[in-house]
């Protein structure tokens, strides 16, 4: 697909054009934006307020880097508030010392395909279930969560190091059961 | 680890459209604005009188102009074929209107007065008419805010008089001297007479007068192109709109996108025109009313799917139509036309004197005389055509901006922007949202 040219006739208001990008990256960003929340209803909200902040910037995407990036790092930015501004998500997002518990570092020897794991990462409380999909996933450092979330940057690494050993645990648990159980404590 | 991806619900992109656009109709909105202010501003300004600093400059001016008419003044009595270079003048014309000019008067041979050019920088005059003064036409050439006094009557009947009121702006109590100009036997004293002794006590409300005719009656024709389309409200604003093409309100799941089947297509802005014929009165010099009748064209764009001859029984359809169009894949531009006959009234106001553009408000009933509309029926997922479910009368609202651009003898060429807006839903039943037509264009109005 030609970016350069898509992004130009969005640029124009091409509602065509418009159409296009949001059908190319929609499903791939409400699998980003499905990963921070815990209904299907909340990440569609997400990514609306996202694809809307992607059209009305989309002049600032200089061609550097992949399309695909610049719109997820959007997404990811506006699931962050959103999770923030969202009352139910809030009290969870409450980081204290609390939460601060040293875990193992082992690695889980089992083979997850991604929406299993995005189901069991949607599990975790929400405090961590954000850092582990910032770090684990998105691939931002510790300083960059914490400028992002507002947190110290030791509360990220604690966050992230116990939401991964609960999920170790889990899937260590989960590896006797059949994959039907998983999808059963969430619908997607 | 491989991409999770998802398939987001039709309503997401209907929303983000939404709003995309909202932003795109309130640009549209400012790129309009900005004209008008600035077009406001103009007018604003035109209109003022010159304010103070102006006058301050103009009374410097006059002072210097002043001192070289008393030197001036003062060489006429030695010799009167000496020139006065500058005057500033009010004249004040006896018999006839008056008006207030500046005037800078070179003259080559005072007295015999061979012509006098008379510049008008205070006030804009628009035009003068011929004015008689003691059986002496003075012709006026109204060209770039100068008109010209010819003289030739003036050495045909050398003693006739015109007084001259001049300004000195140096006495504020007694700035208007009286100078008689006659003929050049008598002129020197007179002169010298006049302009040392003659006082005007006060100068009195000088007006312009406005030469436009209030008209009885004109007839004209009327033109107007543009765009139309469907807005759910009037403060909605008039920009592109992502609504659901006219679709059938009994059809229960109205509005809802399904999975399996398309949703139906947005209403896209057509081209609108207009021909008619007016009739206008003057109520007075700035305002007017008039009527006309008109053959409208209104239409908006759909996409639709394959067209099909009705030739097997539709579920959930009852209705008889002889073919329609599916909801499919095979994606094609269909325009919905509407032609309505308009009767309307509209209230024109001129917004200053002397600048001719007016703001025009009125009403306006429209008769729908055929149209070939498509509505959308979900439980069928077809679109089909039923001027039924149509309201066939339509009243409306008319806003416009006219600039009278031409202006000969019986002719006026006006044109500006016009709004027409149906206050009448287009639709008999309700829907999901209300949907009425309306069409932004150039209007040109030809009146003779």
């Amino acid at each position: 697909m030609d970016y350069h040219r898509l992004v130009k006739d969005c640029l124009r208001e091409k509602p065509a054009a418009q159409k296009q990008l949001y059908d190319f990256f929609a499903g791939a960003m409400l699998g980003v934006c499905y990963r921070f929340t815990k209904s299907r209803a909340d990440a569609e909200d997400i990514l609306q307020e996202g694809f809307v902040k992607v059209f009305r910037n989309l002049s600032q995407y200089k061609g550097e880097g992949e399309l695909g990036g610049w719109i997820r790092r959007i997404m990811v930015r506006t699931a962050i508030n959103y999770l923030k501004k969202n009352s139910r998500y809030q009290n969870e997002l409450a980081f204290t010392d609390e939460h601060l518990h040293p875990v193992s570092n082992d690695d889980p020897e089992v083979s997850m395909n991604a929406k299993e794991l995005s189901e069991l990462i949607r599990q975790l409380p929400t405090g961590y279930q954000t850092i582990f999909n910032l770090h684990a996933i998105e691939g931002f450092n510790h300083v960059e969560i914490g400028e992002l979330m507002g947190i110290h940057e030791g509360t990220s690494r604690s966050q992230y190091s116990r939401a991964r050993g609960l999920l170790i645990t889990w899937i260590k648990t989960e590896s006797g059961n059949t994959k039907k159980d998983i999808y059963a404590r969430t619908k997607i | 680890m491989e991409e999770l991806s998802l398939v987001p619900s039709e309503p997401v992109w209907k929303k983000v459209e939404e709003q995309i656009r909202k932003k795109r109709d309130r640009r549209f909105i400012y790129l309009w604005l900005l004209p008008l202010v600035l077009l406001s501003i103009g007018i604003i300004w035109w209109s003022m009188p010159l304010n103070e600093t102006s006058s301050n400059l103009a009374s410097e001016k006059a002072r210097s102009n002043n001192q070289d008419f008393n030197q001036n003044v003062t060489s006429d009595k030695k010799d009167t074929n000496t020139n006065i270079k500058q005057m500033n003048v009010e004249t004040r014309v006896l018999k006839g209107e008056q008006r207030s000019i500046n005037k800078i008067a070179p003259r080559s041979s005072y007295p015999t007065v061979k012509n006098i050019k008379i510049k008008n920088y205070k006030n804009r005059v628009n035009s003068y008419t011929h004015q008689s003064i003691k059986n002496q036409k003075i012709e006026k050439l109204f060209h770039a805010d100068k008109f010209i006094l010819s003289d030739k009557k003036f050495q045909d009947d050398i003693d006739t008089t015109i007084d001259v009121t001049v300004i000195n702006p140096l006495d504020q109590q007694s700035n208007l001297e009286k100078i008689k100009i006659g003929n050049s036997n008598q002129e020197t004293k007179e002169t010298e007479q006049n302009v040392e002794t003659a006082k005007v006590p006060q100068q009195t409300d000088i007006q312009i007068p406005f030469t436009k005719k209030i008209k009885k009656l004109q007839f004209g024709a009327i033109a107007q192109v543009g765009f139309s389309g469907i807005t759910s409200g009037i403060l909605d604003g008039f920009g592109q709109k992502s609504f659901q093409v006219f679709a059938d309100a009994s059809s229960p799941q109205f509005g809802t996108g399904g999975s399996t089947t398309l949703p139906p297509s947005t209403i896209n802005r057509g081209i609108s025109y207009a021909l008619g014929i007016s009739i206008q009165k003057d109520i007075n010099l700035r305002s007017n009313i008039s009527s006309g009748l008109q053959n409208q064209y209104y239409s908006t764009r759909i996409i639709v799917g394959s067209m099909r001859e009705r030739d097997t029984v539709l579920m959930n359809f009852s209705s008889r139509v002889n073919s329609y169009y599916r909801n499919d894949n095979e994606l094609k531009e269909y325009t919905n036309k509407f032609y309505f006959i308009t009767l309307h009234v509209v209230y024109n106001y001129q917004i200053s004197k002397r600048v001719p553009i007016s703001l025009g408000a009125g009403l306006s009933i429209s008769q729908l005389v055929s149209s070939n509309a498509l509505h959308y029926n979900r439980g069928a997922n077809i679109y089909y055509q039923d001027n039924e479910l149509l309201h066939k009368t339509q009243t409306g609202l008319i806003s416009s901006l006219t600039f009278e651009l031409l202006r000969k003898k019986k002719l006026t060429l006006n044109l500006g922007p016009e709004l027409n807006y149906f206050l009448t839903p287009l639709l008999k039943k309700n829907s999901s949202q209300r949907q009425h037509l309306y069409s932004i264009g150039l209007k040109g109005q030809l009146k003779f």
